[in-house]
This record gives C-alpha cells, structure tokens and sequence, in this order.
C-alpha cells in the first residue's frame, strides 16, 4: 500500500511547470467566418487594449487581456471580432458579428479543448442572436448552459460581452 | 454407520461457506490496494480544472523515458537585443520564461524599439518590450507562408516568406530588398543552458492520472490487469452478499 501511494505521490511531486496541450478542431476558418459575415471583407481595423480600456475588459474577462491589440472587420454599423478566450485549459476562437449593439451571429470557429466542444452546435450559438449588452456589462439575455460543457459556455459569454463591449467602444 | 443425507449437506455448505469466506477475505486484501488507488486516481480525475492536472507538466526523465519521450536540452538559441529564444519544436522559452502562446517549430527572434518580434513557421508573435503579447499573426495576416527566417533592418521586422518581406508593426507588409540582419542559432552560454533544461519533454500530470488509473500505464498489459481487478471486484460482490443471504436463513 505504502509502495502504491508513494508511486503515487512521486508523480505528484516531482518537476511540476504549467503548461498546456491539445488538438485543435477548426470547425470555420476565420476567412470563411468574415466572408460569410461581410461578403467583400473589409480592410481590418485595430483596437489597442490599453489606458482606460484595459481594466473595464480585465471586468468581462475576469483576467487581462490575452492580446493588447486587436484586430476587428468594420463595415457601416456592422462589426465583426474574433476573439480567443480559454475555456477548461485552451483557447476557444469564436466569430461575432455586431450590429446595432446587438449579435447578429455567434460562431464558434476553433476549438482546443477535450470536452465542451457541443458549444458550436447551431442550437445553443442562435440563443446570441439580438443579445445585447445589458446593466453591468452583462448579456440582455439569459443563456442556458450545457451539461458537461459549462466551462466553454461562460467563455463564450464572456467573449460575446467583450464583443458588444468593443463593437460600442469602437462605434462611441 | 451412514449419516443422514440433510448432515451431508449441511456440512458440505459448512465448508463451502468456510472456503468462501477465506477466499473473500483474502480478496477483499489484495483488491482494497487497488480500491484505494483507484479511488484516489478517481478524486483527482474528477477535479482535474481545480487540481489543475491538464495544466501541470511532469518533467521527470525517468517517467517521460518510460513514455518513450526521449528529448535533449537544446544547445543553441536565437538572440536579439540581448533577448534569449530557446526553442525545441513543441515548445520555447524568451529570457527563461514560456511563452504565454503556443509556437510550434520557432525560426528566430527579431526586436525593434517597440516590439519583439519572435516567428515560427506559421506564426509571428508580437510582444512589448515588458513580455506582454501585443499580437499574434497567421495565416492571410502573414505576408507568406511558411516562414523560413526572421530579422531586422532600420528598426523594421523583416519576414523571409517566398520573398522578404517587412513591417514596423506586422499590420502592413511591404516586399524588401535591403540587407537585414537575419537571426541564427548561436550557442548557449552557460547562463542559458541551465534555463533550457526547462525544455526536456513533458507529458500533462492528467494524462499520467489517466493512464495510471485504467492501467495504460502498464501497456497493453495494464488495461487487462485492471479487467482482472474488476473481476475480482465483482467476485467480491458475488461472495459477499452469498455469505449474507445465507446467514439470514
């Protein structure tokens, strides 16, 4: 027994550093998603994280930014963000698209993680359809998570509120 | 003298019940080991986000030997600016830290008066001077693909794609003729090569939970091994509730 748990606790123990590994599925390519948001896509825009911005989208995320400079497609009222969030242990890259200060589209375009992946089903990305942003910084409207996929689900409502939140930021 | 066929009987369940209940307890000794495992490899399975086990990297040569992980401490390092990029082709330290992205197959380090500029084949990874990423660059941002090499010249970073190519802040590309100082891999110095032990392959502690727990850990003969648990597991059930039953009557 001793032998078993010392075993055990070697593996816990000994030379430990953070890290992070996985495959990724990339289920709409970040071209297609702009194609499809905008047809003739747009030159991109850049949107620099920082100053006064930096601790109001550290409120949405919970954490800083992953990237001090973003980069945003802009036609007329219409804005579309690519935004990368961690889920569990890896980056989600999601596609929306705002218009009016609301969701036109929610897409879910890579995905790193083992488990959570039914976020880009059609049925749980169309509750962002008209969502906006509401008191606090929060979404208009309710979302309902998923069994087993709850940590994916509030990464992406956290970037569906860093979304809205840039898409008004940039329109001011 | 003949005894009574109900004697027979009753003591023939007598010692099937003796025998049973020996073997039972003997069992249940050897199998409690691998419950406790089990149950521990079990818990930290369940917790694996809050333990942060798919996160954790165990570094032990002797386990990652065991894995067939066989790597060497990388010799040589890219250099600009007095910035160190030791890189193997899964992972890449700057100045001794990880890169808080992943870079696959690093090509060199590149730093301007605004950025450090560090390239892999597919990636260019902008960072401010305090570490920060200020951008990461793919695909159609890039001006070609795959990257072969990556330098500076008069404050700009320089790509070698199909073509040279530079830019003062990777938004827009301009083809290059000039000379460019392109970054090579240069010897550690003694400083560096202790920081690039950090670069010997690693498996995640989960995967390792993982395996110890269904016995992969073992190779093919674990999987089989930890069947032979379950049957004993189940034996154990089987034995229990017979003793039970039969006490009660």
């Amino acid at each position: 027994m001793s032998r078993v748990l010392l075993f055990f606790l070697v593996f816990c123990i000994l030379g430990l550093r953070p890290s992070s590994a996985a495959d990724e599925q990339i289920y709409l390519a970040p071209e297609a998603f702009l194609v499809d948001a905008f047809g003739t896509v747009p030159a991109p825009s850049m949107l620099w994280i920082t100053g006064k911005l930096q601790p109001e989208v550290e409120k949405i995320l919970g954490h800083p930014a992953p990237r001090l400079r973003l980069r945003y497609w802009k036609d007329g009222a219409k804005t579309a963000w690519i935004l990368e969030e961690i889920g569990k242990e890896e980056f989600i890259t999601a596609g929306f698209v705002v218009t009016n200060d609301r969701i036109e589209k929610a897409r879910v375009l890579i995905y790193r993680e083992s488990r959570g992946m039914e976020v880009r089903y059609p049925a749980f990305l169309k509750q962002f359809d008209g969502v906006q942003l509401g008191d606090k910084q929060r979404l208009s409207k309710r979302i309902d998570g998923i069994a087993g996929a709850t940590l994916s689900v509030w990464a992406m409502e956290r970037m569906a509120r860093s979304a809205l939140f840039f898409h008004r930021h940039v329109n001011k | 003298m003949t005894e009574h066929p109900s004697r027979i009987a009753r003591h023939k369940r007598r010692t099937v019940g003796v025998f049973l209940h020996r073997i039972h307890r003997w069992m249940g000794v050897i199998v409690s080991l691998f419950v406790a495992f089990l149950v521990l490899t079990g818990w930290a399975l369940n917790h694996t986000a809050e333990l942060g086990l798919a996160r954790t990297l165990v570094h032990t040569p002797w386990i990652t030997a065991w894995y067939g992980l066989r790597g060497e401490v990388p010799a040589t390092g890219y250099i600009a600016s007095g910035h160190w990029l030791i890189a193997t082709e899964s992972d890449a330290l700057l100045d001794g830290k990880p890169i808080p992205t992943k870079l696959t197959g690093a090509v060199g380090v590149a730093a301007t008066n605004e950025f450090i500029a560090i390239a892999s084949r597919d990636r260019l990874v902008l960072l401010d001077r305090q570490g920060r990423i200020v951008d990461e660059l793919s695909g159609n941002q890039l001006p070609g693909n795959p990257i072969s090499a990556i330098g500076t010249a008069q404050n700009q970073i320089v790509l070698r794609a199909e073509s040279d190519f530079a830019s003062s802040d990777g938004t827009t590309w301009t083809p290059f003729t000039g000379e460019a100082h392109w970054s090579t891999l240069q010897p550690l110095p003694p400083s560096q090569q202790a920081i690039a032990t950090q670069l010997v392959p690693a498996l995640a502690l989960e995967r390792i939970v993982q395996d110890l727990h269904s016995g992969r850990i073992l190779g093919h003969f674990g999987p089989y091994l930890m069947d032979a648990v379950g049957l004993l597991l189940l034996f154990l059930a089987a034995s229990g509730l017979w003793m039970f039953f039969r006490r009660r009557r």
